[in-house]
């Protein structure tokens, strides 16, 4: 790389270079800049109501009227107890969700799976695919998200007759922070910052490769670091306290090194209860933020007490998964959703995590 | 299933209460005890029930097939291995529908009351009774101080820790590492450890965590937690986090004593409690 030049333009994707504003000046800087994003000094705690912007003040939560949030649960129940895998999306060029157009994209689409089904890509033979593009409801919280779109490929599987749902997708962006797009392209691009999909693997590699074929973008999958994880536990694990519901019981998976032979993973689960009690010990319940301080010392007392039973030290060995009572997320990209009253705080944090991807530093 | 016997889990069960009146009731003729087990079968199953039975590498292996209904189903099978003279059997997945007869059809072929689980599972049997062995140290002809003709006794040493030295390069903590490997040989022998696949824990315990916790809401209720250690060894895995430096010496008892301890499934829980 010639002197001068930065990282960043790796991360951008075949968009015009001042599609994103920086949110410092763009005055030049020798610093080198890496691909990863700088890691927030304290988060919002995500809940199941609008909060107000901001990261570092205190800030107060509204309450919704209960029936605007059962109904709300009701049209995102069909994001709970499925398997997604989770990308990040560069903005999309021409996107528009006016219905003649998602028409025309369902048409395309079907095209598209049609052509990869001659060409023998799925393991099960004749795949046909019908593809529609529709309007989610319930996932645009202000004014600058975009329209959630759902994508379904339905179609019958081999010899069956019967159709059935082979791909469901789902592009959106929730409560998203300040404007990535300068003004000079924002009539042109479209940004989701998250992609989510449920289908087999093929399948989704022909829906991906389309959409970043058709609409000039870049796809990837959102991968969680463990220090992205520690968050989470940190921020959902005792999110149903005071609900007559029963908790899940929190659970961080561990991947041991491959030095050591013999076991691959330790599985640690916690009641919720009891995690709770551990993290009201640690942080003010009235707050709305939390710092990353508050975090590390939730979940080093927590590796302590494991340490204490088996002298076995977790802060050398990595997350792998967690799991709480709102969600089960993988390094990966996996992610399960419990809760249908928290889908769009779940979203919202994954959009703040996928815009921190692109944001510039 | 002899063949491919790692494909299915195996639970382990020991023989308790010795009816009074039954003599000792141990088979190592595959035919004898096929006879023994049908005729017990016959009594509390279907005449379309079968039971085959063979001898191989000193136990015998015996598939039940217990039907309901008219299609064959894999799930009607049972599996079992029994080392003649010992206390103990394997057996593979059952139907809860079937346990209370077919508990009771092996009771009386043993000629013992009662059946417990020994909460000892996973899938390489010769490991489960060479731990089920270890707990009940004993056969039917009294404690074995031979135990080198048990057939599911591995006698196979552990392969030695190759430290690799660069000729330039000096390492400070050679006797740190000697001295660990020493301990650690104390600890575990120097014999390969019986193959487990799952090690697991049910904690309810005082939190200790709390040293950075200035004002930890500690009500007297324990801290209720779950840990399971999986891999494809998992006892020598627990000593290979100490040689690695992922545990400190010394370890705890609970994991330095599975081997003698016959189980799986631990229950720990502080000792008020208890």
């Amino acid at each position: 790389m010639a002197p001068g030049e930065t990282s960043t333009s790796t991360n951008r994707c075949m968009t015009t270079p001042q599609t994103f504003k920086s949110r410092l000046s763009h005055r030049f800087t020798p610093k080198r800049f890496t691909p990863y994003g700088r890691t927030p000094q304290s988060r919002r705690i995500s809940t199941a109501v609008p909060t107000t912007r901001g990261r570092r003040k205190n800030v107060h939560t509204r309450t919704k009227s209960r029936s605007d949030s059962s109904s709300e649960a009701e049209d995102l129940k069909g994001f709970t107890n499925v398997t997604w895998r989770v990308y990040k999306l560069s903005p999309l060029y021409k996107f528009s969700s006016a219905p003649k157009d998602l028409k025309r994209y369902g048409q395309l689409l079907s095209s598209c799976v049609e052509a990869a089904n001659q060409k023998g890509l799925f393991v099960e033979n004749n795949v046909s695919g019908k593809a529609l593009f529709c309007v989610q409801e319930g996932l645009k919280k202000t004014a600058d998200d975009p329209d959630a779109i759902q994508i379904l490929v339905k179609g019958k599987k081999g010899l069956g007759t019967v159709d059935t749902v082979i791909l469901t997708a789902t592009l959106c962006g929730v409560e998203m922070e300040g404007d990535l797009l300068v003004p000079d392209v924002k009539g042109h691009f479209t940004y989701y910052p998250v992609l989510l999909v449920k289908s087999t693997v093929a399948m989704t590699d022909v829906l991906i490769t389309w959409l970043m074929r058709h609409f000039d973008c870049k796809i990837s999958p959102l991968v969680f670091p463990p220090v992205y994880m520690a968050w989470m536990i940190a921020m959902w694990s005792g999110a149903l306290a005071n609900t007559n519901r029963k908790n899940k019981p929190v659970e961080l998976v561990y991947q041991v090194p491959s030095e050591c032979e013999g076991i691959k993973k330790i599985t640690y689960t916690i009641e919720a209860a009891d995690c709770l009690r551990v993290w009201n010990s640690i942080h003010d319940s009235k707050s709305d933020m939390f710092t990353e301080e508050e975090m590390s010392t939730f979940i080093s007392s927590l590796e302590e007490h494991f340490y204490s039973l088996f002298r076995v030290k977790l802060n050398a060995m990595q997350l792998s998964c967690v799991g709480t009572s709102l969600c089960y997320i993988g390094r990966d990209g996996i992610l399960k959703i419990y809760s249908a009253e928290h889908v769009s705080c779940i979203l919202r944090h994954l959009t703040e995590l996928s815009m921190e991807h692109f944001s510039l530093v | 299933t002899v063949k491919n016997s790692t494909k299915k889990k195996w639970t382990m069960y020991k023989l308790q209460d010795k009816k009074s009146g039954s003599k000792e009731n141990w088979y190592s003729d595959p035919e004898k005890f096929k006879r023994k087990l049908q005729q017990q079968v016959d009594l509390y199953f279907d005449s379309a029930a079968s039971v085959s039975v063979t001898l191989q590498d000193g136990a015998l292996w015996c598939r039940l097939y217990l039907p309901s209904g008219n299609h064959f189903m894999t799930a009607n099978a049972v599996y079992l291995i029994h080392y003649p003279n010992s206390h103990c059997f394997a057996i593979s997945a059952f139907k809860v529908s079937v346990q209370n007869f077919l508990f009771q059809c092996l009771s009386n072929l043993f000629g013992y009351h009662t059946l417990t689980s020994m909460n000892l599972s996973g899938l390489q049997y010769k490991s489960l009774f060479q731990l089920a062995f270890n707990k009940l140290g004993e056969t039917s002809f009294g404690k074995l101080s031979d135990v080198q003709s048990l057939p599911f006794i591995s006698r196979r040493k552990r392969k030695a820790e190759e430290i690799e030295r660069e000729p330039n390069l000096r390492s400070e903590d050679v006797a740190m590492k000697r001295h660990r490997s020493l301990s650690l040989e104390a600890a575990f022998g120097e014999y390969q450890q019986p193959v487990l696949e799952s090690l697991r824990f049910k904690v309810e315990a005082k939190f200790m965590g709390k040293k950075n916790i200035e004002n930890f809401q500690d009500n007297g209720e324990p801290f209720r937690c779950c840990v399971k250690f999986e891999g494809p060894s998992v006892l020598d895995g627990v000593r290979n986090l100490a040689s690695c430096g992922l545990a400190n010496e010394p370890l705890p008892k609970h994991l330095l004593r599975v081997n003698s301890l016959g189980t799986n499934n631990f229950v720990l829980k502080s000792k008020e409690k208890s």
